[in-house]
């Protein structure tokens, strides 16, 4: 477990800057909504974490696709995977850095939203269903990014793993098992949403597939293209 | 003994998008026993990288196998037991002494040994005052200091060096020098991929010298840099050199001259039988710059007519 803690921390000290600027920017679009008016609508505050959601759910997508491109570009990755670190737990590093990423940049969108709205009980509950959605969702996304990312360019991995994430949205029914992430946040009012058991059973289980199908490819790429 | 790295003809091929072949490795075969400091020569291009990256499962091999510390190649859990310092090391930006603590806990070695190796190998490479600065700022030869430095974090039975005095001061070299000679006399072993020849001629027990994938050449050090042009006499009292005798000449009021490893004994009795005295009898040697130039100058002018 050790090795996955801290290629975690490694990935999340790597992007810092990035997530510093995306926990910032909830709290800005709140701003811009609440001053000028002194008070923003329910509808507008709920637009906005809709809008945020997706918008963290596809940054999340390409952080992870771009992950072992990078590592491999600096030459980093020859450093970890010398040591005593399977391919399985390095792609679980980077899957938890992700995993971490999206928690801070959720809280802060859950955070800016209780600042907007009334606190009460249902929407308390409500900003937890949607940070636990979202953060299930952005993860699905990523897992499916890391694994297209094994073969592909990374831009490609994630262009292919925003299209699986999100062309299920224009579905009527989308059907839970073939598309998790758009019955988790396709609810039209996020802040008043549920959390969708059966889709969160289908996220997690197909988050963990997905993770063992892309350390299998892995394991069979060389991480060293270049010839001396 | 077992070897603590062996590879078993192994070939790599790296194909191109428009399926152009390119030989990395071509059965290549080659052990290191326990103990012993190998050198690891040849030039760009020959193929050293690539047979270290698959003896760390950085890289598949195209056909053959190999094992490392007893286990097959790409065996996770036996990594801990290795050290490797690769070209050009790159590390996350953090403080030395961090960086070093990262590298030792993906080998599993835990607290309090991690900070106490950490600050012992810290001392060893000369970094103890910059171990709290982050390497973001240091040069090229303190990043391979610490890439030294993480390679011993283990204290591992096989180090796996790749270019690891490159970038090094005179000083700092030596340091390196002791530290692997320290690891010898500790009965690890080193394998060593280096271009500084001067270096490998002093701490190698055996070199290897590949060219184009393939091993052209190994063999222990001494052996390999005895010139087979053979031994130098010096003689007093004699005048004329015996016959088969070369590059004679009087030197200091001796003669001095070259001959053959089996004219040995003969030039020795031509000596005593002319009343003269044998004062000194070498064996020329060369050193390994010359011998690793007639090396890739032979195969290259080989590889040419087989072409």
């Amino acid at each position: 477990m050790t090795p996955i803690l801290l290629l975690a921390k490694s990935f999340l000290r790597q992007n810092r800057w990035l997530l510093l600027a995306l926990v910032a920017w909830p709290f800005l679009m709140g701003a811009f909504l609440f001053f000028p008016q002194h008070a923003a609508t329910r509808e507008e505050v709920s637009e906005m974490a809709q809008m945020e959601v997706r918008y963290g759910v596809i940054v999340i997508a390409f952080l992870a696709s771009s992950a072992i491109y990078n590592e491999k570009r600096s030459r980093r990755i020859i450093g970890v995977l010398s040591k005593a670190v399977s391919r399985e737990q390095y792609l679980g590093g980077l899957l938890l850095g992700s995993a971490y990423f999206a928690m801070a940049y959720f809280a802060a969108i859950g955070a800016a939203t209780l600042w907007l709205v009334k606190v009460s009980n249902h929407t308390g509950s409500a900003i937890i269903a949607l940070f636990l959605c979202a953060t299930l969702a952005s993860l699905w996304a990523a897992s499916v990014a890391l694994l297209l990312s094994t073969v592909l360019h990374p831009f490609l991995a994630a262009t292919l793993a925003a299209v699986l994430t999100f062309a299920p949205f224009s579905l009527h029914d989308p059907n839970t098992f073939v598309a998790p992430v758009a019955v988790l946040l396709k609810g039209s009012d996020p802040l008043a949403s549920s959390i969708p058991l059966s889709a969160t059973t289908a996220a997690i289980t197909e988050i963990a597939v997905i993770v063992l199908l892309a350390a299998q490819v892995f394991t069979h790429r060389d991480v060293t293209v270049s010839i001396e | 003994m077992n070897p603590v790295l062996e590879f078993e003809a192994i070939s790599k091929v790296y194909r191109s998008f428009l399926r152009t072949e390119h030989w990395a490795l071509h059965d290549f075969s080659l052990r290191v026993e326990p103990g012993e400091i190998v050198g690891f020569l040849g030039p760009n291009g020959a193929g050293k990288t690539t047979a270290i990256h698959i003896a760390l499962g950085l890289a598949q091999p195209t056909s053959g196998a190999g094992t490392l510390l007893g286990q097959k190649f790409g065996t996770v859990s036996v990594r801990r037991k290795l050290g490797f310092l690769s070209e050009n090391p790159a590390f996350y930006h953090q403080s030395a002494s961090d960086v070093l603590k990262f590298c030792g806990a993906l080998n599993a070695v835990r607290e309090p040994e991690l900070s106490h190796r950490t600050d012992e190998l810290l001392a060893s490479v000369g970094l103890t005052e910059d171990a709290n600065r982050n390497i973001g700022k240091f040069s090229r030869g303190m990043l391979q200091r610490v890439g030294i430095a993480q390679a011993l974090i283990n204290d591992p039975d096989l180090l796996i060096l790749d270019e690891p005095t490159s970038a090094l001061d005179p000083i700092s070299r030596l340091r390196v020098r002791e530290l692997l000679l320290q690891s010898r006399r500790q009965g690890k072993s080193v394998f060593l991929s280096s271009h500084q020849l001067s270096e490998v001629e002093l701490i190698c027990d055996r070199v290897v010298f590949v060219r184009r994938g393939r091993v052209v050449k190994s063999g222990h050090t001494e052996e390999l840099l005895r010139d087979p042009g053979g031994l130098e006499i010096t003689a007093a009292g004699v005048k004329v050199a015996p016959p088969g005798a070369q590059e004679s000449r009087v030197q200091d009021g001796h003669l001095v001259f070259t001959i053959s490893a089996a004219q040995q004994r003969a030039a020795i009795e031509h000596i005593w039988s002319a009343g003269g005295t044998l004062i000194s009898l070498i064996s020329k040697t060369r050193t390994m710059e010359e011998l690793f130039v007639e090396l890739m100058t032979n195969s290259e002018s080989a590889s040419q007519k087989l072409q």
